[in-house]
């Protein structure tokens, strides 16, 4: 059995590799521009992803019976899933509006 | 969710529905930056930049410095960089989605591979090579951790990360090598072009230098079965991923952690000697260094071909020579205008092959075209 990937990496002194490049480097004259412009592209990678997992659910259950809006309205989550749902919400929020407060933090 | 990599590489990199739109996204993005924009920007600067700036001084500006200054402070490039910028971050984010999912797994098929060898190839790691500059200071294509952090034992975490960028990377920059592009197209690319420079060559030790995740290297051993086949980088979490799926695709193929310039190989142990898109990842005191170790490696009637960006000055519009500049600053490619500007024929006999047989030229695949160099030794 691997170990968690984490406890390995505490355990041992390994490669740290070059400096990290920066991540938040903007090129437009106002920097909240700049991050509300890569805001709104990320949220378009994520509705075009989700659009194809719409699209393949659909493929999927096209052939099946039964009533896919009703059982989507009925449908419960044990709480390891809405953890996980969370989580996800969180983070795409976090990656949307992030860059925008942090920019406003180092400019004050 | 069910995670099955193919027999044949169980080392793939293996996105799942939602990670692939993602990936896929970001490809199409890349794309339209490439292209749209780009576009966009070439025209505004020929018809509206450039001539603004001819009649206030009455001349264009002299070099890519100058003409960067005028640029910049554009909207049309000021987007194209801010678009650039943030789609490499994508990039990165969503396929180590992929990699954080499946990493244990595939370091655990590495080690298994590893152990059995039953490909015949093997895997040589060496605890006294240096990493050199700028693989050692500078994240490459800002890939996070660059191509030698490690974060477990037998990492292969970097490797799998860029093959997981490879073919949307290619496809975005409009450099695929054909439209069935196979995972070794460029390397059979590469053979075609030997065989055409050199016919009589029939290889019998073959050396690629920079393999990293040495996919291009198995078109040498599946189009010379017989032949030594040495795969060389000094990534160490590359070697050990490209050794790998070398041993799951029945490959035999040695894998080094070496230095391209200070291999140890015995004189005349190759006849012939190759690399694709490395030499823009070192520097000019490097490049001069890896001529000379070639020409030492090689074998009388043995071929030295190497493959690179053709983005020299003379053959692109100046407002290329702009953006890639900014690649340089921004995206980590610290050397790609650096070696573009080098006197590469120079550099060839400097390092002993002859006038007559050092080339340096163009080869072009599908819509890409590729800077080809090298030489002979009588």
């Amino acid at each position: 059995m691997t170990p968690p990937s984490a406890t390995a990496a505490s355990e041992q002194e390994f490669p740290a590799g070059p400096p990290p490049a920066p991540r938040d480097v903007t090129f437009l004259q106002d920097p909240i521009v700049d991050h509300l412009l890569r805001a709104v592209v990320t949220l378009t990678m994520e509705l075009s992803a989700t659009r194809e997992r719409l699209h393949s659910l659909e493929l999927v259950l096209g052939g099946q019976e039964g009533n896919v809006s009703r059982d989507i309205e009925s449908l419960s989550f044990t709480p390891e899933q809405d953890a996980l749902r969370r989580a996800e919400r969180e983070r795409l929020v976090e990656q949307i509006l992030a860059p925008l407060v942090n920019t406003l933090s180092n400019a004050a | 969710m069910e995670d099955t990599p193919h027999p044949a590489n169980r080392l793939a990199f293996t996105p799942n529905h939602d990670e692939a739109a993602r990936q896929g996204f970001v490809g199409s993005l890349k794309k339209f930056i490439n292209f749209n924009v780009e576009d966009a920007l070439r025209h505004r600067f020929e018809k509206a930049i450039l001539p603004d700036y001819v009649s206030e001084h009455g001349a264009p500006p002299a070099n890519r410095k100058q003409a960067s200054a005028i640029v910049t402070s554009d909207p049309m490039f000021q987007l194209w960089a801010t678009l650039t910028y943030h789609s490499q971050n994508l990039m990165w984010d969503t396929v180590q989605q992929t990699t954080d999912r499946i990493i244990d797994d595939r370091v655990d098929a590495f080690r298994e591979l590893r152990d059995t060898a039953t490909s015949g190839g093997s895997l040589h790691l060496s605890d006294e090579l240096v990493v050199r500059a700028p693989v050692k200071t500078t994240e490459i294509h800002r890939q996070p951790g660059g191509y030698w952090r490690e974060q477990r034992r037998d990492d292969i975490e970097q490797g799998l990360n860029y093959s997981g960028t490879v073919e949307l990377y290619r496809g975005a920059k409009g450099m695929s090598a054909g439209a069935q592009n196979e995972m070794d197209s460029l390397g059979r690319f590469v053979a075609e072009v030997a065989r055409r420079r050199a016919p009589d060559l029939k290889p019998t030790a073959i050396l690629d230098l920079g393999c990293g995740t040495g996919e291009q290297t198995h078109a040498y051993k599946r189009l010379y079965p017989d032949a030594r086949v040495v795969a060389l980088d000094c990534a160490r979490p590359l070697v050990r991923y490209g050794h790998g799926v070398a041993e799951s695709a029945g490959l035999a193929i040695e894998f080094h952690e070496k230095d391209a310039a200070e291999t140890g190989f015995p004189d005349e142990s190759f006849d012939f000697i190759t690399s694709i898109i490395m030499f823009h990842e070192t520097t000019a005191a490097q490049v001069a260094r890896i001529f000379k170790e070639c020409h030492r490696l090689l074998r009388p009637g043995g071929l030295m071909l190497h493959l690179d960006v053709p983005y020299h000055a003379h053959r692109i519009p100046l407002i290329k020579q702009v953006t890639n500049d900014w690649q340089v600053r921004y995206n980590g490619e610290p050397f790609w205008t650096g070696f573009v500007d080098l006197d590469i024929l120079g550099e060839l006999q400097a390092a002993g092959f002859s006038a007559e047989t050092a080339f340096a030229d163009y080869e072009s695949a599908g819509p890409a075209t590729y800077f080809f160099f090298g030489g002979r030794k009588p």
